[in-house]
């Protein structure tokens, strides 16, 4: 019995900020592929023997309305048989297991599948059993024990979605919380105990907090100052940048004032990084600071202290000041890392694959990607441009304006956009006079939503479409 | 000389408001662009430990950091510094920030900043020091230890910009510290340009071009044609620029009138604040010096020259300080008791000022610290600096306006020099978080 090994990041570069879309995954694959495959090779060698077994799904088990939810469980069990060999059979319906065992008959073993939605996650349970040829062995033993077992989980994407109720981005609610970090540069949120629920960071100029929302107000359950975990940069940008990702067991933050470091789940300081930390779609990255541009040049590197750091990902500009990262499932299972960094100008350049396109807007400083409604197109999260002179009190405010990135032609509608051909329809425009300092991802959880967190002055702002009853 | 006339039509736009603050909620500071205008003032040194030094006052703080420096809060904060101070021993530690380097890449270390103290004491800095004993640095080469024991008072004298921390062998023709920017030589400028090893983080500017002015005139015509992107302390000659905002950066030193001991009798305590205060503020508010005094009745001692007449010596490379000299002369002199204005070089000036081989002098006179006692102790400094130790021994207790703190001195308080003028619109110049003057680090133009 094993549990596939899952991973769960989001990260948030303060100004240019990194986040995450849907659950990333240790597996470049959908949420679909990775529990089947996760749950099917936990079988381990009992695999080979399963080659003439039939798979019978059992009816879903989930915590929201799931209108297809018995379509998903099959298409589960299929995938589960698909994996296990060319012989092995899945049963065209759900059924409970006393039934499921009349229908694998004489099969080789009934390879019972169940799959649950829950608290975000996709679940995927395999038992085997062994053959009940007739009706006196079933009634000998009607309660067999399994010879088999394997779970693997997953974040909810776009291709579970589809068949689960719909997200609603034009109807998203806005949960406020009050809290007492000052002026926050950079958060991130995800699991970082493992214990199913996610946690909130939040990096200021002073410390750094992990806590959760309680009662309308950002808590605290562990601070370090910077003073404790990070002396101060030689040479510091003047407006100070800072990131912050998290993953399993570990927090990684950082600031243009003090360095990057690798915290643990106790925010106990591990070892120091080579630049600032941020999500990069499939794992954390570092970003090189530019004291002198006020901006990252180059690609995002390991984050590991080298000599001569790796480039890690692709950016679609040498040089930027805000930068986002996430991999987008579309409802085919296909994923793809969609990259948007932000130039000092002002100007988003987006980048999926080797396409790359740049809006003819001007953005804020605060960048995100993610699936918001899970619909497998990417959303891109900005704050508002307000790089322009004005007279004090005449000035723009701050807002939050997330925009859909979807092609303008006709095509399937399950493939993410090609850049190319891509434009931006904004879905969602959240005045923010308090002024945008950060923002991150959740991975789903609620709902199985993914939830968007807007630092907005002193205030948490969760963000999350609404779901379709 | 410009026309008083000529000169208060653009000095009342200056007037009107104050420095633009920074401010894009949360969008980013653009990086890049240059600032352009002419100074009055001679631009070919700067030494951060000089109290006479009026280009320090104006642009210091973009050339050198402190050991402790201001925040926006007020409070005072490790800038150079890695930490507060420590005690170690009999004394208190002061621990330097690793990695730092001067603008030209050598390392700031203990032994460096031990050296920038010992400079600035030896300068104009000893009575500011009064209570900071010579620190010794130590073994690890980075940290330094004062054997005292007030950390408070410890990190409020090494805050001042008057013990900015300078590079070895600095020179004040190519001066160089950790600042926000550089210095590069160039013929009649001052020209700073980004540090890239800026302890507080390179600046948002590319550079800044402090081009040498000949008069008053000429940075208010090239601000007005758009040439310039400051004017100072004004912002037109003849028609106003369009789109032109003021600025007001307050005052960041003072203009003084020194009696030497060619006055005789009169090259007395308190003669030439008298002499000051009996300038009428109409005779110099074309100038800019700040807000009016009181009048002349309040002073003891004459309030016209009543000596033979003298000349009263003044640099002639500084524009601003030869105006504020002839509008001096006019209202002290009476029949007999002529004022001569006699432009010097800045050298000639400097060797009659060290042998008092003067009768009256206009000279400079910075701030020594932020504070009250600070802005009395840069004066006496500028005095006598052995009353100048006594006086910071001994603090005078109430009134500490310098004006009426001069009236024991051989120094007069003749007007404020003031950072004020126009900007172009898209100018950015945050204030100082002194309060005195303008932070050229954070400063920036906001066109793309």
């Amino acid at each position: 019995m094993a549990r596939s090994k899952t991973i769960f990041v989001t990260a948030g570069l303060a100004g240019s900020l990194v986040s995450l879309a849907s659950a990333p995954r240790a597996e470049a694959a959908g949420a679909l592929e990775t529990v089947t495959q996760g749950a099917a090779s936990a079988l381990g060698g009992l695999t080979a023997t399963l080659n003439s077994s039939v798979v019978v799904a059992a009816p879903i088990g989930a915590d929201d309305p799931a209108p297809r939810g018995d379509e998903l469980a099959l298409r589960v069990a299929a995938l589960v048989a698909g994996r296990l060999g060319p012989g092995v059979r899945a049963h065209p319906q759900t059924a409970q297991l006393a039934t499921a065992r009349a229908l694998a008959g004489r099969a080789s073993a009934l390879v019972y599948v169940e799959t649950s939605i829950a608290q975000g996650d996709l679940r995927t349970t395999i038992d085997v059993y062994p053959p009940m040829a007739n009706a006196w062995d079933r009634i000998r033993n009607p309660l067999p024990s399994p010879t088999g077992h394997g779970f693997a989980t997953a974040k909810i994407d776009a291709e579970v979605r589809a068949f689960l109720a719909p997200l609603l981005l034009e109807s998203a609610t806005i949960d406020r919380a009050h809290h007492d970090e000052g002026d926050v540069l950079a958060a991130a949120c995800g699991d970082v105990d493992g214990d199913g629920g996610n946690e909130l960071v939040l990096v200021s100029a002073s410390r750094v907090a992990e806590g959760r929302i309680r009662g309308g107000r950002f808590v605290p359950d562990r601070t370090a100052t910077w003073d404790a975990i990070g002396p101060r940069s030689p040479v510091p940008m003047r407006e100070p940048l800072a990131g912050a990702a998290i993953a399993e067991g570990t927090i990684d933050v950082g600031s243009t004032a003090r360095g990057g470091v690798r915290l643990d789940a106790d925010l106990r300081l591990g070892e120091t990084l080579i630049g600032m930390p941020a999500w990069g779609g499939d794992g954390i990255v570092c970003l090189m600071p530019e004291p002198s541009a006020g901006a990252f040049d180059g690609a995002p590197v390991d984050c590991a202290v080298r000599r001569d750091p790796r480039p890690a990902i692709a950016v679609p500009a040498p040089r930027f000041d805000a930068f986002a990262a996430a991999s987008v499932t579309d409802v085919l299972g296909h994923e793809r890392l969609v990259v948007a960094v932000r130039e000092p100008s002002g100007r988003v350049r987006l980048k999926a694959g080797e396409a790359t396109s740049a809006p003819d807007l001007l953005f804020g400083a605060q960048l995100a990607v993610v699936d918001l409604d899970q619909d497998g197109y990417p959303e891109l999260v900005t704050s508002a441009d307000l790089s322009f002179p004005g007279a004090p009190g005449n000035r723009p405010e701050d807002a939050i304006d997330v925009a859909s990135w979807k092609t303008g032609e006709a095509g399937p509608p399950s493939s993410i956009a090609s850049p190319a051909q891509a434009v931006l329809q904004r879905s969602l425009h959240i005045a923010a006079p308090g002024g945008v300092h950060a923002l991150a991802v959740c991975p789903p959880e609620q709902h199985g939503a993914p939830t968007l967190v807007a630092v907005v002055g002193s205030e948490v702002w969760l963000i999350r479409a609404a779901l379709q009853r | 000389m410009i026309s008083r006339r000529r000169f208060l039509g653009g000095v009342a736009a200056g007037l009107a408001t104050l420095a633009s603050p920074l401010g894009f909620a949360r969008g980013r500071m653009p990086y890049g662009a240059a600032l352009t205008f002419h100074v009055p003032w001679p631009v070919s040194s700067l030494d951060p430990h000089r109290i006479d030094d009026v280009l320090a006052a104006f642009f210091g703080d973009a050339l050198f950091d402190t050991l402790y420096a201001r925040d926006d809060a007020g409070a005072l904060v490790p800038a150079l510094a890695a930490s507060d101070p420590q005690p170690e021993g009999a004394g208190l530690r002061v621990s330097l920030r690793p990695g730092v380097r001067f603008a030209s890449g050598s390392p700031l270390d203990a032994r460096a900043a031990t050296a920038s103290l010992a400079r600035a004491r030896a300068h104009d800095a000893a009575a500011w020091l009064a209570d900071v004993p010579a620190p010794r640095p130590t073994a690890d080469g980075l940290g330094l230890v004062f054997a005292m024991r007030d950390a408070r008072v410890l990190v409020r004298a090494l805050a001042s910009p008057l013990v900015a921390i300078v590079a070895p062998r600095f020179a004040p023709e190519k001066p160089e510290g950790t600042g926000p920017f550089r210095a590069e030589a160039v013929q009649g400028a001052l020209r700073l340009v980004r540090n890239g090893f800026a302890a507080s983080g390179p600046s948002f500017l590319d550079a800044i071009d402090a081009r040498h002015a000949p008069d008053l005139e000429t940075s208010l015509r090239a601000f007005e044609s758009g040439a310039d992107d400051l004017g100072w302390l004004g912002s037109f000659l003849h028609e106003p620029r369009a789109g032109a905002l003021a600025f007001d950066a307050g005052a960041v030193a003072w203009a003084i009138l020194r009696t030497g001991r060619l006055a005789g009798p009169l090259d007395a305590p308190g003669t030439a604040q008298a002499l000051a205060d009996g300038v009428p503020h109409a005779a110099l508010a074309p100038l800019v010096v700040g807000p009016s005094w009181a009048p002349a009745a309040s002073s003891s001692g004459p309030t016209t020259w009543t000596g033979p007449p003298s000349d009263l010596l003044v640099r002639d490379d500084a524009p601003w300080l030869l105006e504020v000299a002839r509008a001096l002369a006019v209202p002290l002199s009476t029949p007999a008791h002529e004022i001569t204005v006699r432009p010097v070089p800045a050298a000639e000036l400097a060797s009659r000022r060290a042998g008092r081989a003067f009768t009256l002098m206009i000279d400079v006179a910075r701030p020594a610290g932020p504070d009250a006692l600070g802005a009395v102790l840069g004066i006496a400094t500028a005095d006598d600096p052995s009353t100048a130790l006594d006086l910071a021994r001994h603090p005078p207790r109430g009134d500490l306006s310098p004006r009426r703190a001069t009236r024991s001195m051989r120094v007069g308080v003749v007007g404020e020099i003031r950072l004020q003028g126009g900007r172009a619109p898209d100018v950015v110049l945050p204030a100082s978080p002194w309060g005195r003057g303008v932070d050229w680090g954070n400063s920036l133009r906001t066109r793309r």
